[in-house]
């Protein structure tokens, strides 16, 4: 055995290609490694001590099993895939992990549900998502909020199973006493719970020995700030469930795809659940995209290697498929999913409606947009929105053009407001009493005027007047018709142009659903608003004009002309229900939703005069400078305080700021060839810490760039790959340290401190009822405001 | 003065010969360069005014031109020549980074291939560390150490040359200001006690004193009452009292009682008699709910109340004036205001009030408040009762060292350069520069007129040469990736590694702007051009290479004339020369260029 590896060794093998992101200057190094295995085989015999190996701690009783149970060494050394593939798979679980598990799992349970039920003050932004948004889906009311549905809607499972009835806790500041909030966070604390496994299972993916594996789920077990964090009714705790699920799923499948054959049912599976995982984690929070974006860049990775490895164009091919389908389409569908359910449970009226489109509101029962009479008859009062894109409503008011006609002003106001309603009158000369005459529908064709409600004035337009910005079209103003009633300039023809959703191709007036223009009716121009805004004196809402000359373009369909009735008031007439007639396009509604989820997030926007104590910047978090108060801190409330376990976030800070540079410097000597690093060693590496410093850096560098508001808890996803990222690094010291003699003890030690940290800081984390004074020892920092703020006033 | 700008903007010529030359390329193609240099007109408008861009290209050109003589000198490391080339890079760096700040974009350029060469350098084993090592302190000296040297040089002799106040002075803190002749030069009585007059300056660099006046806030928004502003000139209207809080008596007969941190006082205006006050009304320019206004209120007969009592709170004083962090010192002890009753802080808000406040700045009482925005200092104390015995101690402004200086005036300039978002008709955004949307109208007469417009053939033919680069760079890594290595004629390590290294340069002074909010024009482009028609060089360079000699020259010449022939079709606008309005119209190949051919001649 020790002489074909000898003979391994010096082999050199041309057709092994250069990998990124390392130059490949000892082509042989993926050779080297499989020999090494066999020599750390002798060093547990004690034959080869003085060899110089990189110990694989684990692993190296697997492979001597594996290789003597199979018998088939000639071909795992030939080929190195082939080892790899019975160390890599079938060796990182082992049935003693399931007992591990367990375990973790229990002390999790400890640490999370701890008196969880103490306080029974709606805590924290439990004031957001616990009160005022998870209810809206067990009351089915519509809301706009800057997060996506689906950690939301957890919490509302949650909800339903602890038997709560959805109603409205927004006024008060604790949960009464039929809500059983205790089971609310009981179920929600369980994602936490999942976390401390899920990081044993990665480590274990990742190839850390296991006791430093049990190390890092230790880590993150006694972390107070992800331990207080997942203790209530957040979303912090989905997200982090979800992040660390994709770290899980992403590390596993780099194993199966590296080790095992592709397309695989267990390639597709792994591939399938990354994808799932994204899919769940952006649709929790937009910081979610962050873990798109590093699964996307190491996917990346795997492709170029793919694509230098000449792996047949077929196979190639079929790779980015597969990683399109998976890692982009299904994570796409399943945010969909997650918006549509959304809106399917909120189907009633609600107080984020505004931010939708009306063909939107239409549809939500008991919106004002949802009740009103469908047909228009002549007197009803109607509120009409351009289709253009942005104006809004036909709107007037008693100021005056400042030149030409100085009637009153005619404009497009995209605010809801009593300005905008307009009566629908018969036309010039016909006198017409409204509340008694004969129901009357208005129909394609029929002459209307339109009579503003406000101040009287009938909506007109004259070729004496130009409009004053457009000034190839003609004015449009508002003015009393008793002065010039003997003009007709005050006529306007009806023309239907589109039914949108009845399916009969009727000629009558509909809200909602009918698009018209409205055509003057003596001059032939037709009522238009563009993008021109008017100046101060027209309060800088939108022009609106008569576009002349439309004689030889009669069938005009630009938005500009094209109105629909938005609202309808009749009292003559029976309200219906609009969504009857209205039809939606999901796809439309989401991408607007988006969109507006996006405004109101960049909306958030800090003073940076103003001292406030619960935001904290980036730069920050690492250290642990500014840990917050997540209630009131009077001496009789019970007081949590977000603080994370000190020793761990320094530790954890300075491994990952340290790593770029300890890479330079490995890749530096490996370029000199000085090292003991071997090629295929330092890919190892790399392949196996990637995913732990990529994501904390994806999770947190782009915080900088982020003009909104920041809280410290915005660094517990970054927070959670630092922590791997450190027992990584403490793994990786003592194994070489004495080839791994203290690595047991160390992990041992290291864990006792860490636990004895977290107790130390335990009162912030399971709740402090006493003056915050007596914990005024535990301030390690100045700037921490355990008892006093510095700067409050 | 004209001649200056010229001179260099003709200097970048033979710069450019010896660039190619230096990158290793023949004779005819260092020419066809310098040629297509020579007559690019956006290059030439600028050189002819007064303008800070001639000087900064002409640096930035001979830094990339010394850059390239130093790499020459690669196989000779550390001979006087190799040393000469190297600083002398530096210095120019130094240079161009003195004369804009668009200079600074050479240090990633040159960064970039310093850190790959020693990237390289690693890999000799050849080389022993200390050798490696050497190589890298000598970079960090030549193209670090020395263009910050150069760069505070030139601040140095701006500072001499600049010694008296002029009209920016009052953007200066008052520190900066006593260096200056004519600046601030005052002492003060230092201590400040209940009875002394006093001016409070907003401790932040463009501030002002606390100001009222006889006018009162509008009364449908405001309460009504006096004015409370920051206005930026001393005058008696800025003289406040220091008076103990409301109901509050303090014994003076023993002698004056120093004004202590944490106690409460009342600010009396010494001309009208009104008392520094707040109270819970939005103030003029915020509806923000933790904002209040701040009024001048009292009338003779009433004693006040207690929303005149702020609390003085000392943040830091001097380190070398004891006590100045327990009793209030004119200038040394840095406070806060805040209102006792409402808790807020008295805060400059930087904002301009309309003209019925005069245009003043906003002042108003804020919670919450970050220490920053509601910092004041005492800049004038005096106490009227005074007796000689007690031995009146002074306080002045510590004059900044020259690094504070220069530490300030950098920081200004990057505050006034995010500040200009003006709304010039020419300006320019950088997606429109590359492809010569438009140029920039600098002049019109009648009949003939300046209009600084590039010349399109080279501006686009870089720029294709450029996105040749990409794609060639991008197809090669790939084939090398699969074990195919072409050889592009033997040309392949010349033209990777020089325009590997102008592109680099290139998208180094052309990507940056757009991230910048700032009003941006198009000779903001021109460094970056200068590096594209070298990649156009190169490109040509590449493709002639193989050929006969006689189709070389013939291919050369052709381009040659191409780009004569459309230098001479816009020379008109470049040198103002009189035209026809056919002619000019007809010149007009794209509808975005808006020169203004109603004013030309003829037609």
């Amino acid at each position: 055995m020790e002489s074909r590896n000898l003979k391994q060794r010096g082999h050199h093998s041309p057709v092994i290609p250069e990998t990124l992101p390392f130059k490949a200057d000892d082509v042989a190094g993926e050779h080297s490694r499989g020999a090494k295995y066999t020599v750390d085989t002798l060093d547990a015999d004690g034959e080869g001590a003085s060899s110089k190996t990189y110990g694989a701690y684990p692993i190296v009783s697997t492979v001597q099993r594996d290789d003597g149970g199979t018998g088939n060494n000639d071909k795992s050394i030939t080929d190195f895939s082939a080892v790899s593939l019975a160390a890599g798979i079938q060796g990182i679980m082992r049935s003693q992990d399931l007992v591990t598990v367990m375990v973790l799992t229990v002390l999790s349970l400890m640490t999370r549900l701890y008196r969880i039920g103490r306080s029974n003050r709606i805590l924290w932004d439990e004031s957001h998502f616990s009160s005022t948004y998870a209810p809206k889906y067990l009351n089915h009311t519509f809301y706009h909020d800057v997060h996506p549905p689906l950690a939301k809607m957890l919490v509302a499972l949650a909800q339903v199973v602890a038997g709560f009835n959805g109603s409205d806790l927004k006024q008060s500041n604790k949960y009464p006493e039929y809500v059983n909030y205790t089971m609310m966070r009981v179920q929600i604390a369980m994602y936490g719970v999942a976390l401390v496994p899920l990081a044993y299972l990665t480590c274990l993916q990742l190839r850390l020995s296991r006791p430093m594996a049990i190390l890092a789920a230790s880590f993150v077990l006694f972390d107070n700030a992800i331990c207080v964090m997942s203790r209530f009714v957040l979303l912090d705790a989905q997200l982090l469930f979800f992040t660390a699920l994709t770290l899980f799923s992403a590390a596993t499948f780099q194993n199966v795809n590296k080790y095992a054959e592709p397309f695989s049912h267990r390639w597709w599976a792994w591939l399938s659940m990354t994808g799932f995982s994204l899919g769940c984690v952006m649709s929790s929070k937009w910081v979610g995209l962050f873990c798109v974006i590093l699964v996307g860049i190491v996917t990346a990775e795997d492709l170029f290697r793919k694509f230098c490895d000449r792996i047949p164009w077929e196979d190639y091919t079929m790779h980015w498929l597969a990683r399109i389908n998976g890692l982009i389409v299904l994570p796409l569908v399943i945010y969909m999913a997650c918006f549509w359910i959304h809106f399917k449970l909120l189907y009633r009226t609600g107080p984020g409606e505004h931010k939708m489109s009306a063909n939107f509101q239409a549809r939500l029962l008991g919106s004002k947009l949802n009740s009103q009479p469908y047909d228009i008859t002549y007197g009803a009062f109607v509120d009409m929105r351009s289709m253009y894109n942005g104006p809004g409503l036909l709107h007037s008011h008693i100021h005056r053009y400042p030149s030409m006609s100085r009637q009153q002003q005619v404009t497009c106001f995209p605010h809801r407001d009593t300005n905008n309603i307009w009566q629908l009158h018969k036309g010039r000369g016909i006198a017409a009493n409204y509340t008694l005459d004969k129901i009357e529908f208005i129909n394609h064709g029929d002459i209307v005027q339109l009579v503003h409600n406000n101040t009287g004035a009938v909506l007109r337009s004259s070729k004496e007047f130009l409009a004053p910005l457009t000034t190839s079209h003609f004015e449009v103003a508002a003015e009393n018709i008793t002065a010039s009633s003997d003009v007709d300039i005050s006529d306007w023809r009806v023309e239907v142009v589109q039914q949108k959703h009845s399916k009969r191709s009727d000629k009558r007036l509909h809200a909602m659903t009918t698009v018209f223009r409205l055509r003057h009716a003596s001059m032939g121009c037709l009522l238009r608003v563009g993008s021109r805004r008017l100046p101060k004196w027209g309060w800088s809402q939108s022009e609106v004009t008569c576009l002349p000359d439309s004689t030889h373009k009669k069938d005009v369909k630009s938005k500009d002309v094209l109105w629909y009735i938005e609202h309808n008031t009749n009292k003559r007439m029976l309200n219906d229900d609009l969504s009857k007639y209205v039809k939606g396009d999901f796809i439309i509604d989401m991408i607007q939703l988006n969109i507006e989820m996006g405004k109101t997030n960049s909306a958030l926007s800090p003073d940076r005069d103003k001292y406030n104590a619960l935001e904290s910047d980036p730069w920050s978090w690492p250290f642990l400078i500014y840990p917050m108060r997540m209630v009131g801190w009077s001496d009789k409330t019970i007081k949590y305080y977000e603080i994370g376990n000190p020793i761990l976030w320094w530790a954890s800070a300075i491994v990952c700021i340290m790593y770029p540079f300890r890479l330079v410097y490995w890749l530096a000597c490996q370029r000199r060839q000085c090292s003991g690093w071997r090629s295929g060693e330092l890919l190892e590496l790399w392949d196996n810490s990637k995913l732990l410093w990529g994501g904390w850096a994806l999770h947190y560098l782009p915080f900088f760039l982020m003009g909104r508001v920041t809280y410290i808890h915005h660094y517990l996803p970054a927070l959670y790959f630092a922590l791997l990222q450190l027992a990584f690094d403490l793994d990786l010291v003592f194994k070489h340290w004495r080839r791994g003699r203290y690595l047991r003890l160390a992990a041992w030690c290291i864990g006792t401190l860490v636990c004895l940290v977290f107790l130390y800081f335990a009162p912030f984390t399971f709740g402090w009822d006493r003056p915050a004074k007596e914990l005024a020892g535990r301030r390690w920092l100045s700037t921490w405001n355990i008892y006093e703020d510095i700067y409050a006033m | 003065m004209r001649l200056l700008p010229a001179l260099l903007g003709a200097l970048t010529v033979p710069a450019t010969f010896a660039t190619m030359r230096a990158c290793g390329y023949r004779m005819d193609t260092a020419l066809l360069a310098s040629l297509l240099v020579c007559f690019e007109n956006g290059l030439i408008t600028q050189s002819r005014l007064i303008l800070l861009d001639s000087p900064l290209v002409f640096f930035t050109v001979l830094t990339l031109t010394a850059w390239s003589m130093f790499w020459t000198k690669q196989g000779q490391s550390f001979t006087g020549v190799w040393w000469f080339w190297l600083l002398t890079t530096g210095v120019l760096m130094g240079c161009a980074a003195s004369c804009k700040w668009v200079g600074l974009f050479l240090f990633p350029a040159i960064g970039l291939s310093t850190i790959s060469d020693l990237w390289d350098k690693i890999a000799d084993r050849s080389l022993s560390p200390t050798r490696w090592g050497m190589h890298f302190a000598s970079r960090a000296v030549g193209l670090l150490a020395v263009p910050f040297a150069v760069y505070m040089f030139w601040f140095q002799v701006h500072f001499a040359l600049l010694h008296t106040t002029g009209e920016a002075t009052s953007m200066m803190t008052p520190e900066f200001q006593t260096t200056l002749r004519g600046g601030l030069d005052f002492s003060t009585d230092r201590d400040v006690f209940y009875g002394s007059e006093i001016r409070m300056r907003s401790s932040n660099s463009q501030s002002g004193f606390l100001h009222s006046h006889t006018h009162n806030w509008q009364h449908d928004k405001g309460s009504g009452q006096q004015q409370i502003t920051i206005y930026g000139h001393a005058d008696q209207n800025n003289i406040w009292v220091v008076e103990p809080a409301f109901n509050i008596t303090v014994d003076s007969s023993l002698g004056p009682v120093p004004v202590k941190t944490g106690e409460t006082v009342r600010l009396r205006h010494k001309i009208t008699g009104k008392y520094l006050h707040s109270h819970d009304k939005r103030p003029a320019l915020s509806s923000d709910d933790q904002k209040f206004e701040l009024s001048g209120y009292g009338f003779p007969g009433f004693a006040g109340d207690n929303n005149d009592d702020f609390r003085l709170e000392i943040l830091n004083g001097d380190k070398n004036e004891v006590g100045s962090d327990v009793h209030v010192q004119a200038i040394y002890s840095r406070f806060r205001l805040i209102h006792r009753n409402l808790q807020c802080a008295v805060y400059n808000s930087r904002k301009k009030l309309p003209k019925w406040a005069f245009e003043q700045t906003e002042v108003n009482c804020m919670r919450n408040c970050m220490p920053r925005m509601s910092t004041w200092h005492v800049e004038y104390a005096h106490y009227p009762n005074a007796t000689a015995e007690m031995g009146v101690r002074k306080a002045r402004y510590r004059p900044l060292s020259v690094w504070g200086k220069i530490w300030e005036y950098n920081k200004l300039m990057a505050e006034s350069n995010e500040s200009l978002t003006g709304d010039h008709p020419f300006a320019a955004r950088p997606q429109h520069w590359a492809w010569l949307r438009r140029g920039t109208a600098y002049w019109g007469g009648r009949g003939h007129f300046v209009y600084q417009l590039g010349n399109p053939l080279v501006w686009w033919a870089s720029l294709a040469a450029i996105a040749l680069f990409g794609l060639v760079r991008a197809v090669l890594f790939l084939m090398d990736k699969r074990q195919v290595f072409p050889s592009l004629g033997g040309q392949r390590s010349v033209y990777l590694s020089s325009a590997g290294f102008f592109v680099i340069a290139w998208a180094c002074h052309y990507v940056p702007f757009f991230l910048m909010g700032r009003e941006l024009f198009i000779h903001h482009y021109f460094p970056a051009l200068w590096m594209a028609i070298l990649v156009l060089a190169f490109t040509l360079d590449l493709f002639t290479a193989r050929m006969p000699a006689i189709v070389r020259v013939s291919v050369y010449v052709a381009v040659a004339a191409a780009v004569l022939h459309v230098f001479n079709t816009f020379s008109y606008i470049t040198y103002s020369r009189t035209w026809t309005k056919d002619a000019c119209e007809k010149t007009k190949w794209l509808k975005t260029w808006d020169f203004d051919c109603e004013h030309a001649l003829g037609g």
